[in-house]
């Protein structure tokens, strides 16, 4: 089904499948515009405030690009930098070749495990709860409407751009402890082995 | 007559007793082995806090060889294979990549697949309680840890094949952060298909071993729990975002922890912690640079831990 041809009665049926109001059965999979269904998905992502650092690093580099101008937060010079080295990053992502044809959709929802994180109890500790930032749950909004932080005091801006450098770096932190776990395995192995050979000699 | 006596007692006593007064230890070591040598397909969800993640764990023997797959059934996916001693890591955000061990990296802890004698000095084995876990008689097992710094580990084991059944991060007020808890075992004679799949997959190489001495970082990390050995030191950048950190990896056989210290962001931001389940990430603003420690431990060891980094003098 090409998209000309999705019809309004369509995206209600994928609207509500999206939204868990309609089972599979009654609509038949093979005909959803699969465009439409991954768009609609993110949407409800968005809505469930799953989206992921994936697709917030757009809006970071938006951020760092108008806070450049700002003389106060000069250093936002070298986030900028970082922030538009990280471009190639995203695109490397999504030219991954074992997923290739998965949309940003499944990237927002598979990282969705570091943005549970991210809504979850900031401040736990002694520090107490209103001395920390408290994360944003709905930072794509702003991407959605970026004219908005024009608008926005510029000292406002900084904070959020600020939240989101954070929020992105925590995301990478869990992801690369994730990573460097897995990879760790062998690691612990030869030590114990190194540690067994030593005793035996 | 009084020595056969003996014999005959003890000889009738012994079988009943074998069972009944096995120790944790030997509970652990039994799973260790059946987890690898029988024919079952499970289901499992991981509670952390108010996120759930479902699992399908699967492995077989064929042919000779051990299949293993565990799948994450919410989201994109994440799908993890292993072939003996192969590992492979499928995931949206990254290229599969391969490590030579012989237990997956998952929710739980590799430790219980290898030796648990390595815990030996900062854990100790408790028998516990038996029950009833997802729909099996079930024996309790709890891997305490001998002081506050760390998390204890407790699991219920299936009391017939001695399967995982259940198991749970638990803290020192005895409450449960993260649970595993299988909804569904089926041990069969013959390996899921599923598995035969696997066997004829092609997978990447392992990742080369890197031999060379790893870039000491020179930063100081002042103090870590009781038994946290450092597996790892380097400089790298970060996979997601291309940010450089010096990077320590610690562990003390039954959890990892990282110590990632990176230049600071701009901005007065005050140090915190997040936690999901048994997780913690602590980032600490230090200043000049920002401290951040991730691992299965209390938010307050891993305060300590980022507080205790300091420059090189």
């Amino acid at each position: 089904m090409t998209k000309a041809k999705c019809s309004e009665q369509d995206k209600a049926l994928i609207s509500a499948l999206v939204d868990n109001e309609a089972s599979v059965d009654t609509l038949n999979l093979a005909d959803v515009d699969r465009d439409t269904l991954a768009r609609y998905s993110l949407i409800g992502n968005v809505m469930r405030s799953e989206t992921a650092p994936s697709i917030q690093l757009d809006i970071a580099a938006q951020i760092a690009q108008q806070l450049e101008q700002e003389p106060v937060h000069a250093q936002f010079g070298q986030e900028s930098k970082s922030s538009k080295e990280a471009q190639p990053q995203q695109d490397n992502v999504i030219r991954g070749t074992w997923w290739r044809g998965i949309t940003q959709t499944a990237i927002a929802a598979s990282v969705a495990v570091v943005a549970v994180l991210g809504v979850q109890q900031y401040g736990a500790t002694d520090n107490g709860a209103d001395e920390l930032p408290p994360l944003q749950s709905n930072p794509f909004i702003g991407a959605a409407s970026p004219v908005s932080y024009s608008s926005q005091p510029a000292l406002e801006n900084a904070e959020r751009g600020l939240r989101e450098l954070q929020h992105q770096r925590i995301g990478a932190l869990v992801l690369e402890h994730q990573r460097q776990t897995r990879e760790a395995a062998h690691l612990a192995n030869t030590a114990n082995k190194d540690e067994q050979e030593q005793q035996e000699q | 007559m009084k020595y056969l006596y003996v014999v005959l007692v003890s000889l009738w006593l012994f079988p009943a007793q074998a069972k009944s007064e096995m120790t944790a230890k030997q509970w652990l070591d039994n799973m260790a082995t059946a987890v690898k040598q029988r024919n079952f397909v499970a289901s499992f969800v991981v509670v952390k806090d108010r996120a759930m993640e479902p699992y399908r764990w699967s492995h077989g023997i064929y042919e000779g060889q051990e299949l293993e797959l565990l799948t994450l059934l919410n989201g994109a996916g994440l799908e993890m294979v292993r072939v003996d001693d192969r590992v492979t890591y499928y995931e949206p955000q990254a290229q599969p990549y391969s490590v030579k061990t012989s237990a997956i990296s998952g929710p739980i802890p590799e430790v219980l697949f290898g030796d648990v004698e390595q815990l030996a000095q900062n854990y100790s084995f408790v028998l516990g309680n038996k029950g009833r876990i997802a729909g099996r008689p079930a024996q309790l097992l709890r891997i305490e840890a001998k002081d506050q710094d760390k998390y204890s580990y407790w699991v219920w084991l299936d009391t017939e094949t001695s399967l995982l059944l259940k198991s749970a991060y638990v803290n020192n007020q005895g409450e449960f952060l993260e649970q595993l808890q299988l909804s569904h075992i089926n041990v069969s004679e013959t390996p899921a298909s599923e598995l035969l799949e696997i066997s004829r997959r092609e997978f990447p190489a392992p990742l080369p071993r890197n031999e060379e001495p790893s870039y000491q970082g020179s930063w100081q990390i002042g103090w870590l729990p009781q038994g946290f050995e450092l597996l790892k030191s380097d400089r790298h950048k970060l996979n997601l975002n291309n940010e450089l950190a010096d990077y320590y990896l610690y562990s003390d056989g039954l959890v990892e922890v990282s110590v990632f210290v990176q230049r600071p962001l701009a901005g007065q931001r005050p140090s915190g912690s997040l936690t999901s389940g048994a997780t913690t990430i602590y980032i600490h603003n230090a200043g000049a640079f920002d401290v951040s420690v991730i691992g299965n431990i209390p938010v307050a060891t891993a305060k300590n831990i980022a507080e205790s980094v300091q420059r090189p003098l």
